[in-house]
């Protein structure tokens, strides 16, 4: 099965540009993701990781190139506009894709219950009954039903970032996309919330995260890849990656975050 | 002392008084309130000749005085245009331009206070434009506001005496009015300005009240 859906990716992006002002930040970058593949992105900051699930998300107007996600052309360039999909369609393709970021961004001003109906009520027409049904396994799933009706303020970074994922989820999502979710945490709250993460990749989930985890990035990716400069720089398996890097740049990078982990 | 006793047989008048002051405040505040959002919306438009005509109503209604807005429409309205207004028409424009002014920088500043990464969260969970301004960004941006507008509000009330100028029977005028015949000014002026801090303190504390209600919820940064 999953041979099968390794010939028609998922998510594919053909030639992607990217430019804020007068620097192109993304320069020609090709991935498929296949359904049910976890792709984990590395690379040093200002690589243009982060940029790229936010086009992926379609969260930027990309300059050049196409982005396709479940069979539909939902981003491209100036040049390609022609094979974009229907409006009606992109929004569609729109709610299927899940994004969890680095700051958590919860509403501060809505329960966390309320952070996690709004969306299928207001998207979906979900009622709120059923929606709140939804939320309360979600928040089981997570381990935070007893905060079911707190505001996010009162709590730690890593149950916000858990509340965070079981928001994405509720809109019952194709794709996750993760950027650097768990850099803003205390190191004694990663481990919760690579936990939930690992658990959504154990059920099939399709992934894309951006991390300096690379325990993690081992453990889990079915791809590790690297970027340098805005364009990807190796495309390999994790056990690949890791002992044989085949760029230099790649190994030099490596290098640094291992001996990073090894001193903590 | 002997001057305190003296006025309190004005002071039944001049109190009276406070129900057009009244009135001319809650009109120019609603006014103001619903012109402040138009602007603001008006502003971010596309269209660059609506944007600019928008900043440029602002930026006249915020550096000029509205005393000068009370008197041109007051005297100089009706020579150039024809067209008499009564006083507190006159007023309820002149004050509703400048308050709307002032709201209009009140809501743009609101609004920027919003982290950019509230609309993102919002536009990945793939709510409408309408629906993310309705549930996640106005009402946080009614708290951030809540204390500037109460300030518009407070000076709004003050203003209103300006409307004296041009002969409204407001608080100030009255007390003019009474004062020019007994003259004691001292005693008439000074109470005139007790009777606009009790008129202004209740909107202050509600004004606290509110904020420390809304502060529920929220990250302090």
């Amino acid at each position: 099965m999953k041979e099968d859906a390794r010939k028609k990716p998922f998510v594919s992006l053909r030639g992607v540009h990217k430019r804020f002002g007068d620097l192109l930040v993304l320069r020609g970058v090709d991935l498929q993701v296949a359904q049910g593949e976890v792709v984990v992105l590395i690379g040093r900051s200002g690589s243009g990781k982060s940029t790229l699930l936010n086009c992926v998300a379609l969260l930027e107007q990309i300059e050049a190139g196409t982005i396709e996600v479940d069979g539909a052309v939902v981003g491209a360039g100036p040049a390609d506009e022609t094979a974009l999909a229907p409006k009606t369609r992109r929004r569609e393709v729109a709610a299927e894709i899940g994004m969890v970021f680095q700051s958590f961004n919860l509403f501060p001003h809505l329960t966390v219950l309320q952070n996690i109906t709004l969306a299928p009520r207001r998207v979906r027409g979900v009622s709120s009954r059923n929606a709140e049904i939804l939320a309360l396994e979600l928040l089981d799933r997570v381990g935070l039903r007893e905060k079911a009706n707190e505001y996010p303020v009162k709590l730690s970074g890593g149950q916000q970032q858990r509340v965070a994922i079981a928001r994405a989820l509720a809109m019952n999502p194709k794709v996750m996309l993760f950027d650097e979710v768990t850099s803003a945490l205390d190191p004694e709250l990663v481990g919760e919330v690579l936990k939930v993460m690992r658990q959504l990749a154990e059920e099939g989930m399709t992934m894309l995260v951006v991390t300096h985890e690379m325990r993690f990035a081992r453990e889990v990716a079915d791809r590790v890849i690297f970027m340098d400069q805005g364009v990807i720089v190796e495309d390999s398996a994790p056990s690949r990656i890791f002992t044989n890097p085949s760029t230099d740049e790649a190994a030099r990078f490596l290098r640094v975050l291992m001996d990073a982990e090894a001193v903590e | 002392m002997d001057g305190f006793l003296k006025i309190a047989p004005d002071i039944p008048h001049i109190a009276a008084g406070a129900w057009i002051t009244l009135t001319l405040t809650a009109v120019a505040m609603t006014i103001g309130i619903v012109s402040g959002l138009v602007l603001v919306f008006v502003r971010s438009s596309r269209i660059p000749i609506l944007s600019q005509a928008a900043v440029g109503w602002i930026e006249f209604f915020l550096l000029t005085p509205p005393l000068i807005h009370i008197i041109w429409a007051y005297y100089v309205l009706p020579i150039v245009t024809g067209w008499r207004l009564d006083a507190i028409t006159v007023c309820a424009i002149a004050l509703s331009a400048s308050v709307g002014a002032h709201m209009a920088e009140v809501f743009r500043a609101g609004l920027q206070s919003i982290p950019k990464t509230q609309h993102r969260a919002a536009e990945v969970l793939g709510l409408s434009v309408i629906d993310k301004y309705r549930f996640i960004i106005l009402p946080q941006t009614l708290r951030v506001i809540l204390a500037p507008s109460t300030n518009v509000l407070v000076s709004l009330l003050k203003d209103t005496s300006l409307a004296a100028v041009i002969g409204l029977g407001e608080i100030l005028h009255r007390a003019e009015v009474a004062a020019s015949s007994n003259f004691l000014f001292l005693e008439i002026l000074t109470f005139v300005a007790v009777l606009y801090a009790a008129l202004n303190y209740p909107l202050i504390v509600l004004a606290r009240k509110l904020e420390e209600r809304s502060r529920q919820g929220f990250v302090s940064v």
